[in-house]
């Protein structure tokens, strides 16, 4: 029974209610950070131990969180475990720390995470929470990663700096230069967006 | 005591922060050596390789050895005066690390120079190494020493693909290298005088070229009073 209700939360949190194309949440580092595959994937394994550190401790604090300043607490307990993240790249990651510049700092403005403290850290037992951060900053993972393999492919023709598309496609300048930058997020997230919509309600047999 | 009443709030809101806030200054504090290290290790590392001395980037120890053991100086009205060890460690510290010092590594008459060069990116300071021989007429290398250009964009200045093209390049007779629309592999022609741009980077790319253009202009005018 309790297997079951972790699995039922991370099938929520990956497929049915995932933060990216459901929520519409932390669109923001969606757009920014997704043109190479490597930035993304320490970027989004950064957002989902923050968010579930984060998810664990405001519910074990939960009980004595004066209703009027918890919003503050929260913003308090994520930034502390950023800077954490911060602190550990600086000190024993020094290249990865320079790669990623000012997105570690932007953790702390991922709506996600502020999102599962609201809506389920609250109202949930520590060791739920931490998995429901765990599963939501995983879901968000999956998409994000999954528009880097487009972006970069497209981009530089590399996949995880690797050329995989002949040189001709990057050397004619036959590049697409817009996969480089924010807006071709846009029209791609809008796109996975659209998919996953029509196959969620396909599914639930909905029409509208 | 009542959750809602604004003493509870207060001594509450007082309490966590200081929870919060203490470990981080601890983490800080304990960190803060490791931190300036690693600044230190990566600035000399980015000269050296600028200069195309080889040093084994894990071993910190032997990069500030091989480092310390070049020659060092500043300018002084038009002459280059050896500056001390105190006053590298010194530059390390500085938002433009080693900007005013130049380096040479002799090794009997061939000499290899170097110099840290700032010039601007789109988002701020670009602090560049760059490496010559001894008759200014190749690179032998450029680095980037600190940046804070956006990553994924501007940043990938610093990457490999990039900085490997100016490894032996040749140094254009009219001063001036020549950026354009490449392949993205970088352009390995070192007798002509372009390298390749970074995609959707168009004007960090040109502050780039723009520092390395302005640090053969300081170089040649330098070295031609010393050798």
């Amino acid at each position: 029974m309790s297997q079951n209700k972790y699995l039922a939360n991370l099938k929520e949190n990956v497929i049915t209610n995932n933060p990216i194309l459901v929520q519409i949440l932390g669109i923001c580092s969606t757009l920014a950070v997704t043109n190479l595959i490597s930035n993304t994937l320490i970027m989004t394994v950064g957002v989902a131990l923050v968010t579930a550190f984060s998810s664990w401790t405001l519910s074990l604090m939960n009980a004595w969180i004066p209703r009027k300043v918890r919003m503050i607490v929260q913003v308090l307990v994520i930034s502390f475990y950023t800077i954490i993240v911060d602190i550990v790249l600086r000190a024993y990651a020094p290249e990865v720390s320079k790669n990623l510049g000012p997105y570690v700092g932007l953790i702390i403005t991922n709506c996600i995470i502020m999102g599962r403290a609201e809506a389920f850290a609250q109202a949930n037992r520590p060791v739920i929470s931490f998995w429901d951060g765990l599963t939501s900053g995983f879901g968000y993972m999956i998409v994000l990663v999954g528009l880097a393999v487009f972006r970069e492919v497209l981009a530089f023709g590399t996949l995880m700096n690797i050329p995989v598309l002949p040189l001709d496609f990057t050397a004619g300048g036959n590049n697409w230069t817009i996969m480089v930058m924010a807006p071709s997020a846009f029209f791609l997230v809008a796109i996975v967006i659209w998919v996953s919509k029509t196959l969620q309600m396909k599914k639930t047999g909905g029409n509208k | 005591m009542n959750k809602d009443s604004v003493l509870y709030t207060v001594l509450f809101s007082l309490g966590v922060t200081f929870l919060l806030v203490l470990p981080l200054s601890v983490a800080n504090e304990l960190t803060k050596d490791k931190v300036k290290e690693n600044q230190q290790v990566a600035s000399a590392l980015s000269i050296l390789q600028a200069m195309a001395i080889p040093a084994d980037k894990n071993d910190a120890k032997s990069v500030i050895a091989t480092f310390d053991a070049l020659d060092k100086f500043r300018l002084e009205g038009d002459k280059l005066v050896t500056v001390t060890t105190s006053e590298v460690r010194e530059a390390e510290r500085l938002k433009r690390p080693y900007d005013p010092l130049y380096f040479r590594s002799k090794s009997g008459d061939l000499a290899t120079w170097a110099g840290a060069f700032t010039g601007q990116g789109l988002w701020g300071n670009l602090v560049l190494a760059v490496g010559f021989d001894g008759l200014i007429s190749k690179f032998t290398g450029v680095q980037v020493i600190a940046h804070v250009e956006t990553p994924g964009l501007g940043a990938r200045v610093a990457e490999p693909w990039f900085l490997n093209q100016f490894l032996g390049q040749q140094v254009p007779s009219s001063g001036a290298l020549a950026f354009v629309n490449g392949s993205g592999a970088g352009d390995s022609d070192k007798e002509n005088d372009t390298v390749d741009g970074v995609t959707g980077a168009t004007i960090t790319t040109k502050g780039f070229v723009a520092t390395v253009n302005s640090a053969v202009a300081q170089m040649k005018q330098l070295t031609g009073g010393v050798q």
